[in-house]
């Protein structure tokens, strides 16, 4: 079985030299460095998130969003019609956004996470995950124009953010993945959920095209997110459990993303048990197309409890069979 | 005396002290010469508040790195993580629990004492709540977040009782975890009304940063007596919650942002605080930052509550020339 973190990984460590990049954000704060000396920065912590990946054995790796503020203004800063005002809780966690503005409409300018990518691309031969958050959590975690409404903006996203997709696909995004965690906080599939799917799948190329849910569980819109034209679901089986049933019951032609790999806490899982589980749920499901990942952002963790999970994940894959 | 000023917690390291705590950390210098300069900072940071005429104090904190991972280094069967990002460029270390939580004795009391024995205005005991020290931990012990919230409950009431016992008046338990998950509303309840039943002094919580919207019928039936709220971070939208339903407990209104280093002028604070008399009677308002300021400078730290006293001064003479 193949495998690969969700997302993020830590950009620091505990150690002086994994800090380098925090320094670098300070001095560059400071004015005391420029944006090309941050810049510079970023990658060497991006060679080392790609580095920690290859050597635990992932199959699919991503440069660890390094460089990204946050998974709401890391984007909104590179859309048009934002402001980025003050900080706002992450789901239930104790990490912060700075919460986006709208000023208008968004609108694509230029590639906003493209960059990174072909700047990873260059530095490993593994296929490179992109990570694009969806218009849903962008939304619904940004405050819409005075007298305009989440569910506008969210449908005004859609365009913006499939010229992101486009841009991936044409820079060699090998798999394109969209995040909505918020998702896992409604009842019923938001009707821009599926604009935004149409549109994503249009302008994906040839990359594998995944939606992410995490925070929680799905299991009362699984049958719409598997009727979405993606490639692949990923889905949080750990904060996320109670979709476990739901999800046995359905028989898939798409990709799974197994996410039972628990990123918000240190406490290591044994890789036969998760082994185990994955292939019961490639069983029931049918899935040709299993894979193995983090259930959160491996930011949650210290960096090295994450590369314990890195190992953990890749030797639960081999043991799911296949993989490394 | 009505529109009492305070403070939520935290304010900032002076950079000697941060110095030290580094080299302190590298085994550079003794405990002894650490704990000398946070005993002169927490000095300082006393001597400020009763400058600017605050009402109700706090120590400050020159002692602690963070609210969440201060309580597990004093704990048994807890430790402290790595560095994990909070936001931005800030990283925090978390605690972990590996164990049986269980106190080595009294936490914050030694200090308390010390910086209450410094005024004669009353100084607040500050502690972090069981819900969120529950929240903000690893658990590799309890494998349940109402167990762990349990136990870390039955620690945290230990410290309450002392600080009672050594003469504390308010007893500030923060729960800035509290308002991301509506569903866990009931074990927040059950967590921090283990910890403050039966407490005679005036039991406070503050929460920030989260959308209260779902939280609010909960917020008001909370086992405290004040409730402390960020407001102005968010644009005192809660206000339109206070005047669509009525808020019955005392609030600490947060007319300071925390998060900027701009300096709020002193009639945009005036104006945040007549907004609050909009929808709350003087007497239940308590004026203070949105949250702690320990990620400010001294100096913004220092301007950002004088210019919150003198606000307040001004309002309440206000009111006092209403009769």
């Amino acid at each position: 079985m193949r495998a690969g973190i969700l997302n993020a990984y830590p950009r620091i460590g505990d150690t002086p030299e994994e800090q380098a990049l925090r320094r670098a954000i300070a001095r560059h704060d400071e004015g005391e460095i420029s944006d090309q000396d941050l810049a510079d920065a970023q990658q060497v912590a991006s060679r080392l998130a790609l580095q920690e990946q290859e050597a635990a054995g992932l199959d699919v790796v991503t440069d660890g969003l390094v460089g990204w503020h946050d998974p709401v203004s890391h984007l909104a800063r590179g859309l048009g019609g934002f402001d980025v005002t003050g900080l706002l809780r992450w789901f239930d966690t104790n990490t912060y956004i700075r919460q986006p503005a709208a000023r208008g409409p968004p609108t694509f300018t230029s590639p906003i996470t493209v960059p990174a990518l072909e700047a990873a691309r260059r530095m490993t031969r593994r296929p490179v995950k992109a990570v694009v958050t969806g218009p849903i959590t962008l939304a619904a975690y940004s405050r819409p124009v005075d007298g305009g409404s989440t569910e506008r903006l969210a449908y005004d996203l859609i365009a913006p953010l499939a010229e992101e997709v486009r841009a991936l696909a044409a820079a060699g995004a090998a798999v394109i993945q969209v995040d909505e965690p918020s998702l896992t906080q409604v009842r019923r599939l938001p009707a821009a959920a599926t604009d935004a799917a149409t549109a994503f799948a249009r302008a994906k190329g040839g990359a594998e095209l995944v939606l992410a849910t995490y925070f929680g569980g799905v299991s009362g819109i699984l049958p719409d997110l598997l009727s979405l034209p993606y490639d692949s679901l990923a889905l949080d089986l750990v904060q996320g459990a109670e979709t476990l049933p739901a999800l046995r019951r359905v028989r898939t032609e798409k990709g799974l993303h197994l996410a039972l790999i628990d990123a918000r806490n240190t406490r290591l899982e044994v890789p036969a048990v998760i082994a185990k589980e994955a292939r019961d749920l490639v069983a029931a499901t049918g899935t040709p197309r299993p894979f193995l990942t983090t259930s959160n952002s491996l930011e949650f963790l210290p960096r090295a409890k994450a590369r314990e999970k890195l190992r953990v994940l890749a030797e639960a894959a081999r043991l799911a069979g296949g993989g490394p | 005396m009505s529109l009492l000023t305070t403070h939520v917690g935290s304010y900032p390291k002076p950079p000697e002290l941060q110095r030290a705590r580094t080299r302190f950390s590298r085994k550079e210098i003794s405990a002894a010469a650490l704990r000398a300069l946070e005993e002169k900072a927490t000095r300082e940071w006393i001597l400020f508040q009763e400058s600017i005429d605050l009402d109700i104090l706090v120590d400050g904190e020159m002692y602690r790195g963070d609210m969440a991972t201060y309580f597990a280094e004093n704990l048994d069967g807890a430790q402290v993580s790595g560095l994990v990002r909070s936001y931005g460029n800030r990283y925090y270390k978390k605690p972990l629990v590996t164990g049986e939580l269980r106190r080595r004795g009294p936490i914050t009391v030694d200090w308390w004492r010390f910086a209450q024995a410094l005024t004669t205005r009353p100084v607040k005991g500050m502690l972090t709540g069981p819900y969120t020290m529950m929240d903000w931990s690893f658990d590799e012990h309890y494998g349940s977040r109402r167990d762990l919230a349990m136990a870390f409950a039955r620690v945290i009431r230990e410290e309450v009782l002392d600080l009672e016992r050594a003469g504390a008046k308010y007893i500030q338990v923060d729960e800035p975890a509290l308002s991301v998950r509506a569903d866990e509303m009931p074990l927040v309840h059950d967590a921090l009304g283990f910890v403050t039943k039966g407490v005679k002094a005036k039991t406070i919580t503050h929460t920030c940063f989260g959308n209260y919207e779902a939280l609010y019928a909960d917020l008001a039936r909370l086992p405290v007596d004040q409730v402390d709220l960020e407001m102005s971070n968010s644009g005192l939208d809660l206000l339109d919650l206070f005047r669509r339903s009525p808020f019955p407990k005392e609030v600490a209104f947060g007319v300071i942002d925390v998060h900027t280093h701009v300096l709020e002028t002193k009639d945009l604070v005036k104006e945040r605080i007549r907004r609050a008399l909009e929808v709350l009677p003087p007497e239940r308002l308590l004026i203070d930052p949105d949250c702690g300021l320990k990620t400010r400078t001294v100096e913004e730290a220092q301007a950002k509550m004088a210019v919150m006293v003198a606000a307040t001064k001004e309002i309440r003479a206000e009111l006092a020339a209403k009769g």
